[in-house]
């Protein structure tokens, strides 16, 4: 139930932004694409909140279902299951994130190209990460997966425990939260030194 | 009296639906069924054994492929003569595989009266001895940890971002 919301979400997404560019770039070629973008456009996004809280409501449910149905001593010694946690936790982050976005810039988050695009490649990012996600579950359940023949080719196997070196993953724990307060407050101070010459005025 | 009709008219259909496929039914050739659990723990340069129980079937075979195969083997498997419920248990052998790989295979079931066939999968890889130590799950409670602050340091950026290029767009 959970995928299939959040797979809804990324679809409702990528529909809107592909009639939006539509009505940005080739409006007026065609009436009824034009129409039919209008339409997509604006059915698309509520679609897309709609289904993003549904799937992190759900995937919080599914956690609490997929930790009781196996033993706590396979779930600590399994390498993929430590793999498909990783994956589902590192998504659930994106797809909050996004619930969080939309819900303090509402639709206005579609309205310039920069912000609707990175909020498009956030939900999108974590629809990746989940269907990922999902065919490490197939091979949880013993059945594969249909991706397997595109993860060979990718040379990715979901057997083996992922992990960063330690001395990585301490420096991504300190550097990232410590780069986005950087850049926060640069945003800020820029905001403020836009701001001033119009308050003065 | 069409509006009471209709509806008695569809109740007496289906009622004649429901019942007549019950004489039908008892004529039907009992279905083929195939209980198998994929083996674990199945390691490099040894044949992997397989066993299902196939009910309602006089013949079974797998077809399987490993990740670098470019066509699927066939092996047929052997009825071992032993009952269990309402079947009988069958069995065959892959071949070894020299080095970790994963193996989709299908098992198919088959009597004169048509077939059956279920996918599987397995994991071929050299045995982990006791299973992650307690350094393995420090190295990997860190890699969540560091997965989970970029992913939260990019939404916070993207957060002041938006509001940023909101504000200067007059949104």
């Amino acid at each position: 139930m959970c995928t299939g919301f959040l797979l809804l979400a990324g679809t409702a997404v990528a529909v809107k932004v592909v009639s939006d560019w539509w009505l940005r770039n080739l409006r007026s070629r065609s009436r009824r694409l034009d129409q039919w973008a209008l339409a997509a456009s604006r059915f698309a996004e509520p679609a897309s909140y709609f289904a993003l809280i549904a799937g992190v409501i759900a995937t919080f449910l599914s956690m609490v279902t997929g930790s009781m149905a196996w033993p706590l001593e396979d779930l600590a010694q399994s390498e993929t299951v430590h793999n498909k946690i990783l994956l589902t936790a590192t998504s659930q982050t994106l797809f909050i994130g996004a619930v969080v976005l939309r819900a303090r810039y509402r639709f206005e988050i579609w309205m310039t190209r920069g912000t609707g695009a990175f909020y498009a490649l956030l939900v999108l990012t974590g629809d990746a990460l989940m269907v990922l996600q999902n065919s490490v579950a197939g091979h949880l359940a013993g059945k594969g997966s249909l991706m397997d023949d595109f993860l060979h080719t990718l040379n990715i196997d979901t057997h083996p425990m992922w992990f960063f070196p330690p001395w990585a993953s301490l420096f991504i724990i300190v550097a990232f939260p410590l780069a986005a307060a950087f850049i926060g407050l640069s945003l800020r101070a820029a905001q403020k030194k836009i701001g001033r010459p119009a308050a003065a005025a | 009296m069409r509006r009471v009709l209709a509806p008695l008219a569809i109740v007496a259909v289906a009622a004649l639906l429901a019942f007549t496929p019950m004489h039908a039914d008892a004529q039907a050739a009992p279905d083929i069924s195939i209980t198998h659990t994929p083996p674990s723990a199945v390691t490099p340069d040894h044949q992997i054994y397989l066993t299902a129980v196939l009910a309602n079937a006089t013949s079974g075979s797998v077809t399987w492929r490993n990740g670098t195969m470019a066509a699927d083997g066939v092996v047929p498997m052997t009825n071992l003569s032993r009952p269990d419920g309402t079947g009988w248990v069958f069995a065959t052998y892959l071949p070894a595989q020299t080095s970790p790989t994963q193996i989709t295979y299908a098992i198919n079931a088959s009597n004169a009266d048509g077939s059956r066939i279920e996918s599987y999968f397995l994991s071929v890889d050299v045995a982990s001895g006791s299973g992650l130590t307690a350094s393995d799950q420090e190295t990997w409670a860190l890699t969540l940890g560091a997965s989970i602050s970029m992913a939260a340091s990019t939404i916070a950026v993207l957060y002041w971002y938006t509001g940023r290029r909101l504000r200067r767009e007059g949104r």
